[in-house]
């Protein structure tokens, strides 16, 4: 977290002063703050209909996402008839498991939905300007956290991907197509090394 | 405070009393003898329903709409059609399903939890689920419905759904609105509308 914090820090400081005076020559390198926009507004319910593959097992129903405070999200994944699957409060630094059912209550799978939850809903990024580049009208945003390195991709100003693992390697990817750049009309997650897909499509209960 | 406290759970059991109450024991034979003439008179139903999922941190229930089918002795068709189209069948023990033109199909019996939520639903509509030796059943009235109120006594079944409440009209003895609890909060309400008994309903209805 204080690996994060302070680069934060730095950036708001330097949004603040930074254009009153000229960058020293040995300034340490300036950070931006890129976010996903997706779901971070508190007054939104979420509601997308949802297909998980998990090799080659299908599981449809309701996902439902609310943030229910500055730093955590509820996520209820329920069947076409309701009843509740899963039911988790994610944040970036804490994880509340309120329900599961039995058939999905292994260590794996809770862990594995609460990491890609933790990168759909994360909704700051500190990239420098060295990790920025800019190639067929998408600007890529990289960014480092403890071990992890995240990819932040937009294009026209909205954000189209994350992906998340070692600066060598992706793990994990997520994108995004959005028509109003408030929420996202489609979700698609994709794992490289295991074969689970999570599918997203917005709907307007 | 705690004078206070004691005053509002008394108005509170006073509120619900008014609300519902629990039917006497000659009311349940009468209620009982209803549905199950109703029920027996029930060859064919379709109706419309809206379902909304009530959960108590979500600013709107989550709704969704379609038509349900049901033909003697247990076929059963649910299409969702708004937001979007998705048709689930229960017939002779095979579970057929319909994902925006996608279809798959699974054996009842190999899912138990499935298979129990088929025979509550079939049972929830066609109303024969008195017999049921799986739920704890109470009797209620309110103005509008006689109310029947199981409890699953299975545990395993009971992680998935705490009670389940049934609405009959109190002249037709048809099962109006279905709530399924699944906590203290949260819940599903399905809400019949447009019934209709007895019509021809081709079996293509169940083909899926």
């Amino acid at each position: 977290m204080r690996k994060l914090t302070i680069p934060l820090l730095v950036t708001s400081f330097l949004l603040v002063f930074g254009c009153a005076s000229k960058p020293k020559p040995n300034a340490k390198t300036e950070f931006e703050t890129v976010t996903n926009p997706y779901f971070s507004n508190p007054e939104t319910d979420y509601t997308y209909r949802t297909k998980i593959t998990v090799y080659g097992h299908e599981l449809n129903g309701i996902l439902i996402a609310k943030k229910i405070n500055d730093s955590i999200h509820r996520v209820v994944l329920t069947t076409d008839f309701g009843n509740t699957l899963i039911d988790f409060e994610v944040g970036q630094n804490s994880f509340k498991k309120n329900n599961v059912v039995d058939d999905l209550d292994r260590k794996i799978v809770v862990n594995t939905l609460r990491d890609d939850f933790r990168l759909l809903f994360r909704e700051k990024f500190a990239s420098s300007e060295l990790e920025q580049s800019v190639s067929n009208g998408v600007t890529t945003f990289e960014s480092t956290d403890g071990r992890n390195h995240y990819r932040l991709s937009y294009s026209a100003n909205k954000l189209i991907s994350i992906s998340k693992g070692s600066r060598k390697k992706e793990q994990v990817s997520v994108g995004f197509h959005s028509e109003n750049n408030i929420f996202a009309d489609k979700i698609q997650i994709q794992h490289r090394d295991t074969k689970l897909k999570i599918e997203m499509s917005h709907f307007a209960p | 405070m705690k004078k206070i406290n004691y005053f509002l759970l008394l108005f509170f059991i006073g509120f619900s009393a008014l609300a519902q109450d629990a039917m006497s024991s000659g009311e349940i034979a009468e209620f009982k003898k209803d549905v199950n003439a109703a029920s027996a008179k029930i060859k064919t139903m379709t109706t419309d329903f809206v379902q909304y999922k009530h959960m108590d941190f979500l600013a709107k229930d989550v709704e969704t709409s379609g038509k349900m089918a049901f033909k003697e002795p247990n076929s059963l068709a649910w299409q969702y059609k708004k937001p979007y189209n998705y048709s689930i069948v229960f017939k002779n023990g095979k579970i057929l399903i319909n994902d925006e033109g996608k279809k798959s199909q699974m054996d009842a019996k190999s899912n138990k939890t499935f298979s129990k939520i088929n025979k509550l639903i079939v049972g929830s509509v066609s109303g024969q689920m008195f017999d049921d030796k799986e739920f704890a059943i109470s009797y209620f009235k309110s103005k509008d419905f006689n109310i029947a109120r199981f409890i699953p006594k299975d545990a395993a079944m009971r992680k998935y759904i705490k009670q389940v409440e049934l609405s009959f009209d109190k002249k037709e003895g048809t099962v109006e609105q279905v709530r399924l609890l699944e906590s203290e909060t949260d819940y599903t309400k399905i809400v019949f509308k447009n019934k209709i008994l007895n019509a021809k309903v081709d079996d293509s209805a169940f083909s899926n």
